[in-house]
């Protein structure tokens, strides 16, 4: 079920790359459609508390932690923001799932329970602890113990959906693939 | 290829865009930021609402004659002054009013402000700060 699907992923699976595609769907405004933003990239992890999302499409945004810092470049703004990784993008659920050393480390920020399987996957309800905070809810899809979709609506109605795909387990990752050098002339900013 | 319009006519008729944009301050870094955005309605109605790079909402401003709200997960204020609630949320008086016409390559003037509009056929504007003091350039990425 879920919570072995889980399992079997935060401790089987120390490391990963993958694509991924993120469709952002935000409430409808009355008389609206709602509007739909979609963007894709690469995704990789190394536990505990390495991750990169290199967004390619419709812009390109990398985002790194390297275990201490946040950052974050966006090439048409040739800017660069640093922030300290315990700030709020290093809580949110693909940061904590693909970096959180162990499963106690997830349950100090969610309850978690199996839900049932659908479009072929095991599924986790992940119910935020914090009740005034960003997200309101998250439901993680596993095939197997291979990370497959996360599924995030926040507090403001938006719904996040990332779909991983071509998931390597316990890859060999380079050293440096979560080391972050700002680019020449871009500007840094320290939040 | 024809590119996608910046700007959209939602179906209500309202004006709107979707960009990121970078507020790089030149002492305090830490009142410098970047964020996603969505901005829509005009300079008297309209709505303002700023992402993480992931998506998730980090706060949503909206404002009409004589009244103006900020929405955040920590925090709902109400003010009737925007700008007060734009410092508020991002410790700097942006000109989020004059943003309708520059968006629209409309050099709306803005005291203390230089904006720089050459680009905006690009989905780009670069406005900077003279004063008050620290000076700033805000930066501003619309999405195709």
């Amino acid at each position: 079920d879920g919570l072995q699907s889980l399992e079997g992923f935060m401790k089987g699976v120390a490391s990963g790359r993958s694509e991924f595609t993120q469709t952002v769907t935000s409430p409808p405004k009355e008389g609206q459609q709602p509007r739909v933003k979609t963007s894709s990239g690469s995704f990789e992890f190394r536990r505990p508390g390495l991750f990169k999302f290199v967004y390619q499409k419709p812009f390109e945004q990398t985002i790194v932690a390297d275990g201490k810092t946040l950052w974050l470049y966006d090439a048409d703004l040739n800017q660069v923001t640093q922030r300290s990784q315990a700030q709020a993008l290093g809580s949110t659920p693909a940061a904590l799932l693909a970096s959180a050393p162990d499963l106690s480390a997830l349950k100090a920020d969610f309850n978690l329970a199996s839900a049932p399987d659908q479009d072929g996957l095991q599924w986790v309800e992940a119910a935020p602890k914090a009740k005034d905070g960003q997200l309101k809810s998250v439901r993680v899809g596993f095939a197997g113990d291979r990370l497959a979709v996360l599924d995030i609506m926040d507090s403001f109605g938006q719904r996040s959906q990332l779909k991983f795909s071509n998931m390597q387990v316990n890859p060999q990752l380079p050293a440096d693939t979560f080391q972050f050098k700002p680019p020449a002339g871009a500007d840094v900013v320290k939040q | 290829c024809a590119q996608p319009p910046l700007r959209e006519h939602a179906m209500s008729g309202e004006d709107s865009w979707s960009g990121r944009l970078g507020l790089q301050v030149d002492e305090g870094t830490d009142k410098s930021f970047s964020a996603g955005f969505d901005l829509s309605g005009n300079a008297d109605r309209g709505s303002l609402t700023l992402y993480n790079p992931l998506g998730n909402v980090m706060a949503t401003l909206r404002w009409s004659p004589g009244v103006a709200s900020l929405d955040s997960p920590d925090q709902q204020l109400e003010s009737d002054s925007l700008s007060a609630l734009v410092v508020q949320l991002t410790g700097n008086d942006l000109p989020i009013q004059a943003l309708f016409g520059w968006l629209k390559g409309v050099d709306v003037k803005v005291t203390g402000w230089e904006a720089d509009l050459s680009r905006i056929d690009s989905g780009r504007i670069v406005a900077t700060r003279f004063s008050p003091l620290p000076g700033a350039v805000l930066r501003i990425v619309l999405n195709r």
